[in-house]
């Protein structure tokens, strides 16, 4: 089966200009392969590199060396290099990202944000709306706040507003950091079980979850990740 | 024809502009593809205007070259275009909103004239389907239809701003340069300002090059960056990748030093 | 009373006041305009002696197409018997010796201030407009660099942007003089303050028309047979006015009248505003129809 995601030899540091130019590697020589189907859950401590990972993978952050592969279903798209054209089309069809914090845009109303995702994608307002609205109360967001906008919301239930955008439209490949993080039980459950379901329809997820029954009722597999010593591989 | 397989709608490619001795901008080059909005940011004295204002046919660059996809001849250099040509254009295909609506309006025409006249300008000639099309455009921008006849100086700057986005894509425009048009607005004003472009850039499809120093309006209507400083690009890319990894010294004082309130 | 030929000068002053050279350039500027009708051309407006205002363009123009065989009218508003149509008339009297008159149809040359004669005018015939701002864009578009690349251009969609203020401001176009005007299909024009229910009578005229600004120091022309169409809306087309009175001396049904008020107690009178017309009409009634 042909891999979704193939990261070869992906290196990563930050490098801070105005703080003495102090060097930060983070990622060294990583290498993972996905194929459809498969849950891959990122393992370590803190400081790991695990989010910086993911965010290169979804092009939120850049890399110094090596290739990320992600086969968009029409070709093979290289997120390391690719322009960023590209990187936002992939990003429209193949591959979602559900971060740690919802950003929030003023005066948007929760329906619109997560059925954003859909209409972008050419999806009638109709269609949109409706999905917006089954993934809302699947994620017990009460009706009265869906013509609001989540600034106002608690933190969990900006998560789930965060979850309901990110898993919206089925993706192929699906970074997930943390989605259950400030979630109670019930609700952390539900996010189980989407996830299950995309997993089991053939999508990949690559993921992070700090809970570890969580981790248990997802995983196909793990990664384990441990932070770079300051000395050089 | 797939849209990768369209080509850019505009095409810079070296573009450079001195000022005597002083380099307004130096070796440019940039493409806007249909549907996308390119943020360009800096901070005053970075550049930014002046490339703004050599790209969208203002002002006549030293050295390079501005090409725009027109409808039906194809790639053509702005500045070898006819005068006729690049005036029509900039009223039709083109829309300019400025940082001050005072110089994007005709202060003493009222609202609904100041945009019938974009209009008239290409030939309308019915005055009942002239003022129900204005009508049309300042609903979608949330301007107050009782105010249709009222003149622009009685109007708040946040309506007159709206009233300016109006104005300039009433003629379907497939390309709107943006001069900081939420400077010097209130907060609130801003932001339902900034909003009211983001849903009329997705919804016309339009492609859209915004200046502004404010990294927040950057990455909330842009989807790629550039950096600019003293006159040159020192860093572009997506947005969020810009101002989340940012590479270059420069872009990363300038994210630094966003104060979150 | 001396006769005056050609250049031979009284008091000091030339034939038609101006100097040849003067009269030259100003033929030329009127060429050029006669060559495109309705352009705009520029021309070094002289000092004349009657303040800037009062129709030293017009005086300007006049002065340089007369000759001796000329016959002069002169009308302000439509009059031939105001303080300055009787000025105006005097001073080319005095400065050519033309022969002048009150009768439309006896004239060669006719400068008016903001009327067309009621009488048709004739082939060989020329009228001669004061023009006070010659620039139909001025209001709109206050820089000159401007108003010149927009007539260059064609640009003039802009021009109904009056006209759609004035529509949806009270309903109508409620503009009722210097209407403005497509020119040959091609250039804009302001025809001067006449009101517009004299608009119709500039198109296909047989008489050459000519137009002068003397502060603004421009010249244009409408030829003889030349269209002069008035912009409107497809909605709201040109209309001229209409008077539910007839001419209370002359009985004329189709002439532009103007009100008189006659008493204190809100009397008045409608009375053709052409004086000769309403006095050919009064003396041969008949013959007048």
């Amino acid at each position: 089966m042909t891999p979704i995601l193939s990261v070869n030899g992906l290196s990563k540091s930050f490098v801070l200009h105005n703080q003495n130019s102090i060097h930060l590697p983070v990622l060294a020589d990583i290498n993972l392969i996905v194929v459809p189907g498969e849950c891959v859950v990122l393992n370590g401590p803190s400081g790991a590199g695990k989010s910086t990972f993911l965010r290169c993978i979804y092009g939120n952050y850049r890399v110094d060396q090596g290739e990320i592969l992600i086969d968009s279903g029409v070709e093979t798209v290289d997120v390391a290099t690719a322009d960023p054209r590209s990187i936002i089309a992939l990003r429209q069809r193949t591959v979602g990202y559900v971060s740690q914090f919802l950003r929030v845009v003023p005066r948007v109303s929760t329906l619109d944000v997560v059925s954003e995702p859909l209409r972008m994608l050419g999806v009638t307002v109709e269609e949109a709306e409706d999905r917006a609205r089954h993934m809302l109360t699947r994620l017990r967001i009460p009706e009265r706040l869906w013509p609001l906008p989540p600034a106002t919301f608690s933190g969990g239930e900006q998560q789930r507003v965060n979850v309901a955008r990110g898993l919206v439209v089925s993706m192929p490949l699906l970074l997930l950091d943390e989605p259950t993080a400030s979630l109670d039980t019930k609700n952390r459950d539900t996010v189980i079980e989407i996830i299950c379901e995309k997993v089991d329809n053939g999508s990949a997820v690559v993921g992070i979850f700090h809970d570890a029954e969580v981790r248990d009722a997802v995983a196909t597999r793990t990664l384990e990740m441990s932070p770079l010593t300051l000395v050089a591989a | 024809m797939t849209r990768r397989e369209q080509g850019p709608l505009l095409r810079v490619s070296s573009l450079t502009k001195n000022y005597s001795a002083i380099a307004g901008c130096r070796d440019v080059s940039l493409d806007i593809w249909p549907g996308e909005v390119l943020g360009i940011v800096g901070e005053s004295g970075s550049g930014k205007t002046t490339l703004l204002n050599c790209i969208s046919a203002r002002l006549e660059p030293t050295m390079g070259s501005v090409e725009f996809m027109t409808r039906t001849d194809g790639m053509v250099d702005l500045y070898k275009m006819s005068e006729a040509s690049r005036r029509f254009l900039m009223r039709t295909d083109w829309g300019f909103v400025h940082q001050s609506p005072r110089d994007g309006l005709r202060m003493g025409v009222s609202a609904g004239g100041n945009i019938g006249e974009r209009l008239m300008a290409v030939g309308d000639r019915h005055y009942g389907d002239i003022r129900s099309a204005a009508s049309d455009w300042l609903e979608k921008v949330e301007f107050d239809l009782g105010r249709i006849d009222h003149m622009p100086t009685t109007f708040s700057g946040g309506m007159q701003q709206r009233l300016q986005i109006a104005r300039n894509l009433v003629n379907g425009p497939r390309l709107v340069f943006m001069d900081e048009p939420t400077g010097g607005l209130d907060v609130s004003v801003q932001a339902r300002l900034l909003d009211l472009l983001r849903a009329l850039v997705s919804e016309l499809k339009l492609s859209v090059v915004i200046v502004t120093h404010d990294l927040a309006v950057a990455r909330l209507l842009a989807h790629r960056l550039m950096v600019m400083r003293g006159g040159e690009v020192v860093e572009a890319g997506l947005t969020d990748q810009v101002l989340d990894d940012p590479q270059h010294p420069y872009t990363q004082l300038l994210v630094s030093s966003v104060l979150q309130p | 009373m001396t006769g005056l030929q050609g250049s031979q000068t009284r008091h000091g002053y030339n034939f038609a006041y101006l100097d040849e050279h003067t009269k030259r350039m100003i033929r030329r500027s009127i060429l050029k305009a006669v060559a495109i009708p309705g352009y705009q051309v520029p021309f070094a407006s002289r000092e004349m002696p009657l303040p800037f205002g009062w129709g030293t363009g017009g005086i300007q123009v006049t002065a340089s197409i007369l000759g001796p065989d000329d016959v002069l009218k002169v009308i302000d508003q439509g009059s031939d018997d105001t303080t300055n149509a009787v000025s105006i008339r005097a001073f080319f009297a005095k400065t050519t010796n033309v022969r002048t008159t009150e009768k439309t149809a006896d004239a060669t040359v006719i400068q008016t201030r903001h009327r067309i004669p009621e009488t048709p005018l004739q082939p060989g015939q020329i009228l001669v407009y004061q023009v006070p701002i010659p620039e139909p864009l001025r209001w709109l578009e206050p820089r000159e660099a401007e108003t010149r690349k927009m007539h260059a251009l064609e640009e003039y969609g802009t021009m109904h942007v009056q006209l759609y203020e004035d529509i949806a401001k009270y309903g109508r176009i409620s503009t009722s003089y210097d209407y403005p005007v497509i020119v040959n299909g091609r250039y804009l024009m302001r025809p001067s303050p006449i009101p517009k229910f004299d608009n119709p009578k500039m198109d296909n005229n047989p008489a050459l028309q000519l137009f002068g600004a003397g502060r603004e120091k421009r010249i244009y022309a409408v030829p003889p047979y030349t269209d002069v169409k008035s912009l409107d809306f497809d909605d709201h087309p040109f209309e001229i006015q209409q008077w539910d009175e007839d001419c209370a001396l002359c009985g004329a049904a189709d002439t532009f009248l103007d009100e008189i008020v006659t008493d204190d107690k809100g009397g008045r009178m409608y009375v053709c505003s052409d004086s000769d017309y309403c006095g050919e009409r009064i003396a041969a009634p008949s013959a007048a129809q």
